[in-house]
């Protein structure tokens, strides 16, 4: 899946789940400040991810994406993981 | 703010000793005696408590002022009946207690259905005495229980009857539990959530409950919004010394075309219709002894 697809269908879910501007969404912005996320938000943010690319997110890495540019780069990192042969 | 602490009152772990000795020694008949007067006891001393449930009956009962100081001393019995059947029944104590199982297909439901569920109850009557028909699902099954609550329990039923089939997930502080409860509502499992109370901090909604406002939590409606997995409410009551009625309401899930805010309004619509009315069969056996309604 290319990166742009990626990007464009982590934000379409982001925007349908959590109700907000798609004007919101720049790759620097906070991603948990933004979304206005706690922590059964970062649970509902996990399971839309499974769904929509099909593997699991540690709950623990949700420390390491603070913007959406860094749950962009995971999204992308475990999506090619998934496809490896 | 209700001031429920996630905290019980006392040493969890010795009560739970005395009454296997007693049960164990003495019978469960005497067993019940031998409670009255340490209802009595907790009826003049926890005074607090006492204020509390006393205008739970006056006000949310409509009781008159001697009925409800009757009420509130038979409060307390009930419930200290209710936990030591719930330490007979753990314990695996010889017994006589019938059950009636009411919306036992409801449950079989879900269960067969191997996507994982939630099953809702409240501090009311005592679910855990018929608990153990749960394990007739065949289904694993994970009980949230506050860590005051929790505390003493495993230990004690640990020793007597080794480890069981029903696994315990305390609630933290820091909110790390809901992550486990996802992992087992992923891993297609049962859980058995507490969802009428709530700790400072805690997201709430506000419900008219027995005529009046009252705070529910939010986390265990949004829970299964989020996961989709089909809920029902179960409840236990004491019918007589020796009969329980275990009530296992028809499963609700999100619907595709369904918010999920718009779900966790449903369902806390229904959680607290159920509650409402099965408190109003049961009124003696409401055992949150806090002012919920503050």
């Amino acid at each position: 899946m290319h990166r742009e697809i990626i990007i464009e269908k982590v934000n379409r879910f982001l925007v349908a789940e959590f109700e907000i501007d798609a004007g919101m969404i720049t790759p620097e912005a906070n991603l948990g400040e933004t979304l206005g996320l706690d922590s059964l938000d970062y649970i509902d943010l996990g399971v839309v991810i499974e769904s929509n690319f099909g593997f699991k997110v540690k709950h623990e890495d949700f420390a390491t994406m603070e913007t959406f540019q860094s749950l962009y780069d995971y999204v992308i990192l475990h999506v090619g993981e998934k496809v490896q042969p | 703010m209700p001031d429920w602490q996630g905290k019980s009152k006392g040493n969890p772990l010795l009560g739970y000793r005395i009454i296997f000795f007693v049960c164990t020694r003495l019978g469960v008949s005497t067993a019940y005696v031998l409670l009255r007067f340490v209802a009595f006891y907790y009826y003049l001393f926890s005074r607090r408590s006492s204020r509390n449930i006393y205008r739970y009956f006056r006000d949310r009962q409509n009781y008159g002022a001697i009925k409800s100081l009757l009420k509130t001393y038979r409060n307390y019995y009930v419930f200290a009946q209710s936990l030591l059947d719930k330490v007979i029944v753990m314990a695996g104590i010889e017994n006589k207690f019938t059950y009636y199982f009411d919306g036992e297909q409801n449950l079989q439901d879900i269960a067969e259905r191997r996507g994982g569920g939630i099953l809702l109850s409240a501090h009311v009557g005592n679910w855990e005495a018929a608990g153990h028909l749960l394990s007739r699902l065949n289904t694993p099954i994970n009980v949230v229980m506050f860590d005051g609550e929790y505390e003493g329990i495993k230990e004690f039923f640990e020793g007597i009857t080794g480890r069981r089939n029903l696994n315990v997930i305390t609630i933290k502080e820091d909110l790390s539990h809901i992550y486990i409860v996802g992992e087992a509502l992923s891993r297609n499992e049962l859980v058995c959530l507490h969802a009428d109370r709530f700790m400072e901090g805690n997201k709430t909604m506000t419900r008219e409950f027995l005529g009046s406002p009252a705070k529910f939590p939010e986390g265990p409606f949004a829970l299964a919004a989020i996961y989709k997995v089909p809920v029902s409410m179960v409840f236990a009551f004491k019918e007589t010394s020796r009969h329980y009625h275990f009530y296992g309401s028809e499963a609700i899930q999100r619907e595709q075309y369904e918010t999920k805010e718009d779900f966790v309004q449903r369902l806390m619509g229904v959680f607290v219709q159920h509650l409402e009315q099965k408190i109003k069969m049961y009124p003696e056996q409401w055992f949150n002894y806090y002012n919920f309604w503050e």
